[in-house]
């Protein structure tokens, strides 16, 4: 036997209450009593009730209701759900199960009958679980660079746009790195495409280890990186950035194709949202990459801000 | 309707079974159901004197399901035939299935006793 599930009754009558609690104990699920709607629908969020058995005649709210309810639940596991019900007309299963019951059971019921009908729901959950984690699995694959461990371009985007939201929003500021490994390509070209993927973990290592907590860091593509600062104005991006520049440059790994420097170094652009300013994810992002490019004019191993031009009136 | 005291008040087999064929548990619930029975068969009486058919109808079904689910068939169709006469708005003859079901529930009460 499997896991205990939690399972909910919702039923008025005592007798058949306690033969239901009394099926599923022997079943080894946990089982959560209630004797009307209302109190079912408590319970079911404040136990996550996996399974529920409701009768169909309840006072304060029927079974029916509470399928419904259930089945309008947003963002919830799924709930398997079994009416309980003396009708058998053939309306009533049919208006049951519309209402978004998975099955339903004919009082008195039979003990068999029910477990089996129970093994059917607890398929279906286990299912549903296993399916939840392994998309949860998948996402976070989506959104992780494979070869150097930290976040890709579509995680980047993704936390830009939320950054980017709540600092506007909350007129806090939010600063951005650009870095680029500098003659990458020759670094490659002579050393072969292997240790081109070792510098570009080692570098994506020293980033993650250099940045503050709360700090992220991605790799944006090729041999270039992104940070995202909340809570930073520009001031403070440009400390972060030359402390990157530093770190990757000390790390001292080999690079004769970067003269004068003889070692892996980045260029780095930083520019940040100031608090009130109105400028979109993109002018953010597009502007420290420009900045990241007059790093690499002025001549590499080096950090620039973007700068407002002067005004001209 | 046949002679109630010649039918034995529940189908024993039936009713163990689905008790899970645990005799102390179904003895305890269908002590259950008998201790209940003398409030119920008041509150239809009451209900009855104040026209409300609908609360004798709800406390009937109550009836109803806990007798079948204990396969007390007497009890149980004596439910369901209160049951159904306030459900089609005729109350005539449900005050003397009320008293037989008192007296069901006695002969349910001694049952249970030598269980």
């Amino acid at each position: 036997m499997s896991r205990p599930l939690p399972i909910l009754i919702a039923e008025d009558e005592p007798v058949t209450r306690r033969l239901l609690e009394s099926a599923l104990r022997e079943m080894g699920h946990r089982v959560i009593a209630t004797s009307d709607g209302l109190a079912a629908w408590e319970a079911i969020r404040r136990h996550r009730a996996r399974i529920v058995i409701a009768d169909w005649m309840m006072p304060g709210m029927d079974g029916l209701e509470l399928v419904r309810r259930i089945r309008a639940m947003p963002d919830s596991s799924y709930i398997y759900t079994i009416l309980l019900t003396a009708r058998h007309e053939k309306q009533d299963v049919v208006a049951g199960l519309a209402a978004g019951a998975d099955d339903y059971v004919v009082k008195p019921f039979d003990r068999d009958e029910l477990m089996v009908r129970i093994r059917a729901g607890e398929r279906v959950v286990r299912l549903e679980e296993e399916l939840a984690r392994r998309n949860e699995q998948l996402r976070r694959l989506t959104l992780i660079d494979e070869l150097t461990g930290i976040g890709n371009r579509r995680a980047f985007d993704e936390s830009l746009r939320r950054l980017h939201e709540h600092s506007r929003r909350f007129c806090h500021p939010l600063g951005l790195i650009m870095a680029d490994i500098d003659r990458f390509k020759a670094y490659n070209d002579t050393k072969g495409h292997e240790a081109g993927d070792d510098a570009l973990r080692a570098v994506a290592r020293i980033l993650k280890e250099s940045v503050r907590t709360g700090d992220l860091c991605f790799r944006y593509g090729g041999e270039e990186f992104v940070c995202l600062l909340p809570e930073t104005t520009l001031d403070g991006a440009l400390i972060v950035a030359e402390r990157l520049r530093d770190r990757v440059r000390d790390a001292g790994l080999p690079h004769p194709g970067n003269p004068p420097f003889g070692v892996v170094t980045i260029s780095a652009g930083a520019y940040a949202l100031e608090p009130g300013a109105l400028i979109t994810p993109e002018e953010l992002l597009g502007r420290a990459d420009q900045a990241m490019y007059e790093a690499k004019r002025s001549g590499r191993n080096a950090v620039r801000a973007w700068r407002t031009p002067a005004l001209q009136l | 309707m046949p002679d109630i005291q010649a039918v034995a008040p529940v189908d024993l087999a039936e009713g163990l079974q689905r008790a899970g064929n645990d005799r102390a548990f179904y003895k305890e619930l269908l002590e259950m159901l008998v201790a209940d029975l003398p409030r119920q068969a008041a509150e239809m009486r009451t209900a009855l004197e104040r026209g409300d058919l609908e609360a004798l109808r709800r406390t009937a079904h109550a009836v109803k399901g806990a007798a079948a689910s204990l396969a007390a068939g007497t009890a149980r169709e004596l439910a369901f035939q209160i049951e159904t006469f306030a459900r089609s708005g005729r109350p005539d003859g449900i005050a003397p299935l009320i008293t037989d079901l008192e007296q069901e529930g006695e002969r349910l009460r001694a049952f249970a006793g030598e269980l």
